[in-house]
């Protein structure tokens, strides 16, 4: 026989008991229809979690933390030193620009940018309204997602990137009308005392900046800062905090497109100097592993799903042997084989896993998108740029692929017992 | 062209075993056709499913054109069926979900025949038969001697050599019946197609260039 009228043979005998081909169509689609949307989410949310990512890690930089007394013990829970002091300013262990010099020496190390700690007034547009705001230093390489506008140089000190939100508030139309424009954000300076003993005056020096809005952020949950160039914050970290400044981490980049090796010697170099160092892709794994454990826990509800319907499958089939034994024995009456007998059958089972794998994906691709838009309007209004679910099309298209393995599996035990019916004993039954 | 050198046939194992056939021994020519007649149970049909190569004997040879067919494979004797054999069976055994141009053109699509080649055939076979009219009814909607007339397009479809066929008029009345055997002897005669025929119809018998009478598995 050839492909076509194996093919056409096989629809054709899954037309005739339609319901209980519907119902084995069913049970699979179930299973498939669980794993599409387990996929899209899975897919969805990994695309999402990597953009946050990006944007507040920068490809070709390693984050250096002071040293931890408590984590990297191989030996169990440490002894109290009461040398060793558990409180530091700010709660945490800090890091100095006497730390910036030491990570400094590190070979590839192309620049070294601390956590300046700025605390802005407020931002104002024009004479508009003042807003409270969190500003951050934009490093080079910075992997930001706009939604206007471009990045601007590092070294463009006039520059300014704001996030989504800041766009309404600040009271621009959209996004697009808040390029090239200048805003004021206004610091407050460390308090001076003067006068008298008996009579101290307190006065607190402010500083306006005036910088220009080149780029605004993409909506992100992680996302909110304002980003200024690294000169700017550390001059206002000076003004702030005088030569004491402290910073909880240090960004060391290296050349652009340095390689994975790279990094990690710069990571092992700060380590052995005494810090705690984690490259970007260290983050992205330790999200990723999170999430991968959630996907396989969801792929595994699929996957039961799909188990019972392979099962159903065998059942439908070995019903279709048992009916169909007399038209079994005629066609080996007239000159069909093994194969071809054993064919018939895993052809109608692959043509159950390929319908009910179409159909679960199809049902997902075409639900999906209005699942998004929903989602869009009320749960995650705020995520601008979000899908949820995302169906990637060669995922969907192995999805369709595993319904019909799926169906192989499972038409197989039963053709391979059609195939072995004796051609009289199948037309002597009546 | 078939020959069957001292067939037996034993059904069951032990106690149960049943000895069908107790040594058949005969020679069919070329061309030639031969009735099978006999009592009910008498092993007509355990005969001819033998030569046939439907079933296998419990001893004895078969051999067509000097082949013995116990010495081919399961694939092998399936060719051989499909290539020099027809069928037609008492029940007709049509494909209900086929159409009438399908059931006919079955022994084509098993053998892998091109589409442009079956539908040709297709138009000569319903036309011996004439059920041009047909061609796109479901089997299950013909009446009996049209299902017959069917089961003999299709045992036709590839040319055999040998057409064999269990009570071919065993479902159909008198009448009905004998439109059925013309047509099966007009086959015979136009395509010098070798016949056998089991029948307990003595006026089919009689049309036959040669009768076999069995009885209790032995040829008389
Ligand atoms: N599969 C089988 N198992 C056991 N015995 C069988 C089997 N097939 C046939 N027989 C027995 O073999 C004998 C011959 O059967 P066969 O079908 O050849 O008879 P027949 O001459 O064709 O009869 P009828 O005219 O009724 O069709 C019968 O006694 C039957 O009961
Ligand atoms: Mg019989």
């Amino acid at each position: 026989m050839r492909l076509p009228d194996y093919i056409k043979f096989a629809q054709t005998n899954l037309l005739r008991t339609k319901l209980r081909t519907f119902l084995t169509v069913l049970a699979l689609f179930i299973g498939t229809f669980t794993l599409a949307m387990t996929t899209a989410l899975g897919t969805g949310i990994t695309r999402y979690t990597t953009t946050q990512i990006n944007a507040f890690t920068q490809p070709d930089t390693i984050m250096v933390t002071p040293p931890s007394r408590r984590s990297t013990s191989s030996t169990g829970i440490p002894e109290y030193n009461p040398n060793k002091s558990t409180v530091t300013s700010g709660g945490n262990a800090q890091l100095t620009t006497a730390d910036v010099d030491k990570l400094k020496t590190i070979p590839n190390v192309t620049g070294e940018y601390p956590s300046y700690s700025v605390q802005p007034e407020y931002i104002q547009y024009g004479t508009g309204k003042k807003y409270v705001l969190a500003v951050t230093a934009l490093r080079p390489q910075s992997q930001l997602t706009l939604v206007a506008g471009s990045l601007p140089s590092s070294t463009d000190t006039a520059a300014t990137v704001i996030p989504y939100p800041y766009v309404a508030t600040l009271g621009f139309a959209n996004s697009a009308a808040a390029i090239g424009k200048t805003v004021t954000i206004h610091f407050n300076g460390l308090p001076v005392t003067s006068g008298t003993k008996a009579k101290p005056i307190t006065t607190v020096p402010s500083k306006d900046i005036q910088v220009v809005i080149r780029g605004v952020l993409a909506d992100t949950i992680t996302s909110q800062q304002t980003y200024l160039a690294p000169s700017v914050m550390e001059d206002l970290s000076n003004f702030q905090n005088g030569s004491t400044a402290q910073f909880y981490e240090i960004a060391l980049t290296v050349a652009p497109k340095s390689s994975t090796a790279t990094l990690n010697a710069v990571k092992a170099a700060a380590i052995a100097k005494g810090y705690q160092a984690e490259t970007p892709a260290d983050v992205l794994k330790q999200v990723q592993q999170g999430l991968s454990v959630v996907q396989t826990a969801l792929d595994g509800f699929a996957g039961i799903a799909l188990l019972a319907a392979m099962i159903g499958i065998v059942n439908t089939l070995l019903m279709a042997v048992l009916e169909r034994t007399q038209e079994i024995g005629l066609l080996k009456a007239l000159g069909m084989r093994r194969n071809g007998i054993f064919g018939l059958f895993v052809y109608e089972a692959i043509s159950i896993g390929f319908w009910g794998g179409l159909l679960g994906v199809g049902l997902g691709m075409a639900i999906g998108p209005v699942i998004n838009n929903i989602l869009s309007h009320t749960l995650l209004k705020g995520a601008v740029g979000l899908k949820l679910l995302v169906f990637p099309l060669p995922y969907m298209a192995a999805i369709v692929g595993l319904g019909m393995l799926i169906g192989f599996i499972a038409g197989a035990l039963p053709a391979a017992r059609a195939s072995r019916l004796n051609p009289i004993d199948a037309l002597r039954n009546e | 062209m078939l020959q069957l050198k001292n067939v037996h046939k034993t059904y069951g194992t032990k106690e149960n075993a049943y000895e069908a056939l107790r040594g058949v021994s005969l020679d069919i020519q070329d061309g030639e056709s031969v009735a099978i007649i006999g009592k009910s149970g008498s092993g007509k049909s355990t005969l001819m499913h033998i030569m046939a190569g439907l079933d296998t004997p419990t001893t004895g040879t078969v051999e067509i054109d000097g082949v013995s067919l116990g010495k081919m494979s399961e694939q092998e004797r399936a060719i051989v069926r499909n290539e020099k054999f027809g069928f037609v069976f008492q029940q007709y055994f049509l494909q209900p979900r086929l159409t009438v141009m399908e059931n006919i053109l079955l022994p084509l699509t098993i053998r892998g025949t091109s589409a442009g080649e079956r539908k040709k055939r297709a138009e000569e076979l319903l036309a011996a038969v004439g059920l041009t009219d047909k061609a796109k009814n479901r089997a299950t909607d013909l009446s009996g001697g049209q299902k017959q007339r069917v089961a003999i397009a299709r045992a036709l479809a590839n040319s055999p050599k040998v057409i064999f066929a269990d009570e071919p008029t065993g479902n159909l009345d008198t009448e009905i019946g004998e439109s059925v055997i013309t047509l099966l002897f007009d086959v015979h005669k136009q395509n010098k197609t070798t016949l056998v025929v089991v029948t307990h119809d003595e006026d089919l018998a009689k049309r036959c260039d040669r009768m076999l009478t069995i009885q209790d598995g032995k040829i008389l």
